[in-house]
């Protein structure tokens, strides 16, 4: 069958009409621009950041904002900008990455078990329970201590601990879309299982697949520094808001700035990631889009 | 008369269950000749969906077909693989459904759905299929079919999706269509229409319909034959007119009897004593034989054949043979 003809699932709809929809919306311009600026600042991190991140300069050590250091300098004398402009990207990478992989593997998973059932659902949901039994840290912690400190383990362990989330989830959606007329009425007229999985399941799930992962956005960065402060993330001096955050822990009292910023940093691109989900969501759902 | 385009011999449908093993579809003998409208009338829960379903095969789990054949065009539909049994749905055998709300997907826009048998079965050029989406549309009388092409199913009414369905069924031009109630979720006007659509459509398509009701009148009005199911249970065959006029199984009697009259005034309408028999234990013989007035000593103990000779009327029940 020819993919091309007549495109009608909002998703794939041209991205003009996606973005025309979310700048209407107060809310989801807000979170576009919170992460567009997020995005750019990751992007052009080489030229915007006003120190080196990683320098070590002790005569600066602990400066509270100035012109100089506009967010102030941690114990090592480093500028918290620049720290965080370069630990946007880490950030933003992991989060996004593990989140696609999570979902990628709740997705195939979640399908599979919900539109078959029988035994393969079994086992899937059996696997399931047992991942799901420890809490999402501890197994991202566990699957990262065994395969050492880096961006790559930690996108890894985090999407395997993610996952079995997703695909309970999707295994849910799936059982109540499965039940509808419109899935015997694709089965009648000849479809096939992929096709039907597809087509016809996949994008009458997305909005709370959408919602769930934008969510899932904020607890990937919040993992991520929960990981690097356990020194089996980010490893310093690799600048990431999480290691920052766990980094000024010991001076919050003298030295707010180095972890407040950061923190900042997290709740805001949180919130974006929420403002835009919502807006995705209702773009979505044919009946929202005209309201 | 012709060959008959579809036979149903013997069909079982069984659903293992915690309890036991529910007989959905027990025995089920009919057959659908080419052009006729074949109606299957019986209560809720009687297994006219799964005879519907069995003969599309796809029996919801953990139901299957334990046995029977079903011989669709000379091919046992139960013999066949499962991409072969692709390959007859939709472009040989379609079916609509009772709720027109929930059987189109919301998310995709008529047009697709209706161009989605074309895409499974036909190939075809893109340009081709929204034509002939296009001239279907026209046909179930969806207005300016172009602009509504691109409409959801939310912005159509029930009557109009069903309309739709309709459309999507008969795109790929195939012999028979099953409608498993098709006006049982719309109101009277609509229902009419919808009949009436069907029937003229039948016509210029030459389809064998499988018409599914709980409805006598949507018998009366649409059907050349019906056959009257009861517990999973053929219970009798005939011509419409001839069962309307002369009906011989107990059950549709009591049936005939429930219906209100125009012409007499009645305090209550009649219903038939008791209940339908549980089917994971059901009782050894007749299964109406608990709410039957007539039940004698071999209708408690065996099962009554389907049969019977004059103008094609048969019908299960020891009281009718002895005649």
């Amino acid at each position: 069958m020819s993919l091309s003809l007549s495109t009608p699932i909002a998703i794939f709809k041209t991205n003009i009409e996606l973005i025309r929809f979310l700048i209407k919306r107060k809310t989801s311009l807000i979170g576009l621009i919170i992460i567009s600026i997020a995005f750019s600042v990751s992007i052009t991190a080489p030229w915007i950041s006003p120190h080196d991140p990683i320098n070590v300069d002790m005569s600066h050590m602990l400066e509270s904002p100035s012109s100089s250091h506009l967010l102030g300098t941690d114990v090592l004398g480093r500028d918290i900008l620049s720290r965080m402009i370069w630990g946007s990207r880490i950030s933003l990478q992991v989060s996004i990455i593990s989140v696609f992989t999570g979902l990628f593997l709740g997705l195939f998973f979640g399908l599979v078990s919900g539109y078959y059932g029988g035994r393969i659902d079994y086992v899937i949901m059996r696997v399931v329970d047992i991942l799901l039994s420890f809490p999402t840290l501890i197994l991202a912690l566990a699957i990262s201590a065994m395969r050492g400190p880096s961006m790559g383990n930690t996108i890894l362990a985090l999407s395997v601990a993610m996952s079995p989330r997703y695909t309970r989830l999707i295994r849910g959606i799936v059982l109540s879309i499965r039940e509808n007329d419109y899935i015997a009425a694709a089965k009648t007229s000849g479809a096939r299982d992929t096709n039907i999985i597809l087509r016809h399941v996949l994008p009458n799930a997305a909005p709370p697949i959408i919602v769930q992962a934008t969510l899932s956005l904020a607890s990937a960065t919040l993992a991520e520094a929960g990981l690097s402060f356990l020194g089996v993330g980010i490893r310093p001096p690799t600048p990431s808001w999480g290691n920052m955050i766990s980094g000024g822990r010991a001076y919050l009292r003298i030295a707010p700035w180095i972890s407040i910023f950061p923190g900042f940093a997290v709740m805001l691109l949180v919130f974006g990631f929420n403002l835009f989900g919502e807006g995705l969501r209702d773009f979505m759902d044919p009946r929202m889009r005209n309201m | 008369m012709e060959d008959p385009l579809l036979i149903v011999e013997r069909l079982k449908t069984h659903f293992p269950t915690r309890y036991g093993t529910v007989r959905a579809v027990d025995d089920v003998d009919f057959e659908v000749y080419k052009g006729e409208t074949f109606g299957l009338i019986g209560e809720s829960g009687c297994g006219k969906s799964m005879t519907a379903l069995s003969i599309m095969r796809l029996i919801p789990t953990p139901g299957n077909i334990v046995a029977g054949k079903i011989l669709f065009k000379g091919n046992n539909l139960l013999k066949i693989s499962e991409e072969e049994m692709r390959s007859i749905r939709g472009e040989e055998m379609s079916m609509i459904f009772q709720d027109p709300m929930t059987s189109l997907n919301p998310v995709f826009n008529i047009g697709y759905q209706v161009d989605e048998p074309l895409i499974f079965h036909k190939k075809m050029g893109k340009k081709s299929i929204v034509e002939r989406t296009l001239e279907m549309l026209g046909k179930v009388g969806i207005p300016s079919a172009s602009s509504r092409r691109g409409n959801y199913p939310h912005q159509f009414s029930g009557g109009m999706r069903q309309r739709a369905m309709i459309a999507m069924a008969l795109n790929c031009d195939p012999d028979l269509l099953i409608a498993d109630e098709p006006t049982t979720a719309l109101d009277v006007t609509i229902q009419a229409q919808i009949l009436e659509l069907i029937k003229g459509l039948k016509e210029e398509f030459g389809l064998s319909v499988l018409l599914i009701t709980h409805n006598m009148g949507v018998i009366a009005e649409m059907c050349d034959r019906v056959a009257v199911m009861y517990a999973g249970k053929i219970v009798e065959v005939a011509e419409t007119k001839e069962l309307f006029e002369k009906p011989l199984h107990p059950y549709t009697r009591g049936l005939m009897m429930c219906l209100p009259k125009v012409n007499q005034w009645q305090d209550r309408l009649y219903s038939i004593d008791g209940t339908v028999p549980n089917l994971v234990d059901a009782p050894a013989g007749c299964y109406f034989s608990n709410r039957c007035k007539q039940a004698n000593k071999q209708c408690l103990t065996e099962k009554p054949p389907l049969c019977g000779e004059e103008n094609n009327h048969l019908v299960a029940c020891f009281e009718q043979m002895k005649k």
